[in-house]
């Protein structure tokens, strides 16, 4: 059940980047609702919930927009599995975690896109995606991960997960 | 083999997998698979459904929030208004040679055919990256789209239809980094011809094949009939000439003229001969 509603929730994440949050774009950027999902359930909930988010997010956007299929799966799982991996050194409570964790998933995401561009052949311009890519979407990654991490662990506490990745029918 | 050991190689087989796939699906088919289709069919119809919800509550809130930009625009207005009073008279002039030139047409039994039929689609939803600049349409090879049609609106030319699946297709816009477009100045004297590509720049880049071609700021430049898009699709206007002394080719920076933010209704320019069998 866990997984569905981890599932139903990226789906959900993916409606709505892909129609309502387009009005949103700043200057060609908008925040990446899906990343910031997965951030969310990788430090949460830890990695198995944190892979499925990955995974359903991934398989959605690989469907519809992706010049190759596997390509945001193969992102978001790497995103997913470093940030379950790290995240355990953080203060889950600290309002700093989300922020860093959503800065270390936006510029891993960044790094293997440029990785892929490059390996495709497709012409790209360093610092055209530094300054004009990476630093807003980083900044309004930053302020929804936020709020999200702030709603779910809400969310969370009210329906009976005693804390992170330990559910209490566990 | 430990827990441990077994999750790591199911990794590892994981990765590998999506490499393979990441290669075997680089730069799409062009006929979308089976399950996309499904999948594209069934999401379009709720994807469609949040796309006018949001485009009603933008059409409300956009206005408010630029209301700060309204003497900027109306000034621009203003002067957009002058210059296509100027362009009016010019053409009114021109337009008696153009019915003598008709006539003359006529005479030596010269049949002009346009080529295409329009299909009017409705934008489904929008990339969610920024990587990327593709959106989806709810016409697909049931309604004759096909890969590498043209699609354009009102204000000029969009993208091209990148994968076509039975009620829904991908279409990549011109600003993506994928696209490439032949082109040639909007000039009287110079159709002088070149290419323009989208990036990670903002707007497109380009450059002329004659390094002797007057090119200026301002200039609009259309499709010029080299390649997979038809002539004369209006692309965009020169915002920068870069000319570099090492370098042979002129290069420009080009503005597109349609805003990719606000487009809900395209249309794709379908072969006549394709319209007329169907």
């Amino acid at each position: 059940m866990r997984y569905v509603i981890t599932a139903l929730t990226m789906f959900a994440g993916f409606m709505l980047q892909t129609t309502l949050l387009q009005h949103i774009r700043i200057f060609g950027v908008l925040p990446n609702l899906a990343i910031a999902l997965v951030v969310v359930f990788s430090v949460r909930l830890k990695m198995p919930m944190g892979i499925c988010a990955a995974a359903a997010g991934g398989i959605l956007q690989d469907l519809f927009f992706s010049p190759a299929f596997g390509m945001y799966t193969l992102i978001y799982l790497t995103v997913a599995f470093s940030v379950s991996a790290i995240s355990g050194n953080f203060f889950e409570d600290s309002s700093a975690t989300p922020i860093i964790m959503i800065a270390f998933a936006t510029i891993c995401q960044y790094l293997m896109m440029i990785v892929i561009y490059y390996f495709a052949g497709m012409q790209f311009n360093l610092s055209a995606i530094f300054l004009r890519m990476l630093l807003p979407e980083l900044l309004m990654n930053a302020v929804l991960c936020w709020a999200l991490y702030k709603i779910f662990g809400r969310i969370l506490g009210r329906i009976g997960f005693e804390s992170a990745g330990r559910w209490s029918n566990e | 083999m430990n827990e441990f050991k077994k999750k790591k190689i199911m990794a590892a087989f994981a990765v590998l997998l999506l490499l393979f796939l990441i290669i075997a699906t680089f730069g799409g088919g062009g006929e979308i698979s089976p399950i996309e289709n499904f999948a594209g069919k069934n999401i379009a119809v709720i994807q469609r459904g949040f796309t006018v919800g949001a485009d009603f509550f933008g059409n409300i809130f956009n206005p408010v929030a630029n209301i700060w930009r309204l003497d900027k625009i109306n000034k621009e207005l203003e002067l957009e208004n002058q210059e296509l009073r100027r362009k009016l008279i010019a053409a009114t002039l021109s337009q008696k040679e153009m019915e003598d030139l008709s006539e003359m047409k006529k005479a030596l039994n010269y049949a002009q055919v346009n080529g295409y039929d329009f299909l009017t689609c409705d934008v489904v939803s929008k990339d969610p990256g920024t990587w990327f600049n593709m959106f989806m349409i709810n016409k697909g090879t049931n309604d004759g789209v096909y890969k590498e049609q043209a699609v354009i609106n009102g204000d000029g030319l969009i993208g091209i239809v990148y994968e076509a699946g039975k009620d829904w297709a991908k279409v990549v816009s011109i600003i993506d980094n994928r696209s490439s477009v032949s082109f040639k100045l909007l000039d009287e004297k110079d159709f002088s011809i070149g290419i323009v590509e989208g990036g990670t720049e903002r707007g497109l880049s380009g450059y002329l094949f004659d390094p002797k071609a007057e090119v200026y700021a301002g200039q609009e430049i259309i499709t010029s009939g080299l390649g997979i898009y038809p002539e004369g699709l209006l692309i965009g206007t020169v915002s920068d000439v870069i000319i570099e002394k090492n370098e042979l080719l002129k290069k420009i920076k080009v503005e597109q003229v349609v805003d990719f933010k606000t487009i809900n209704r395209v249309m794709v320019l379908l072969p006549a001969e394709e319209v007329e069998a169907q």
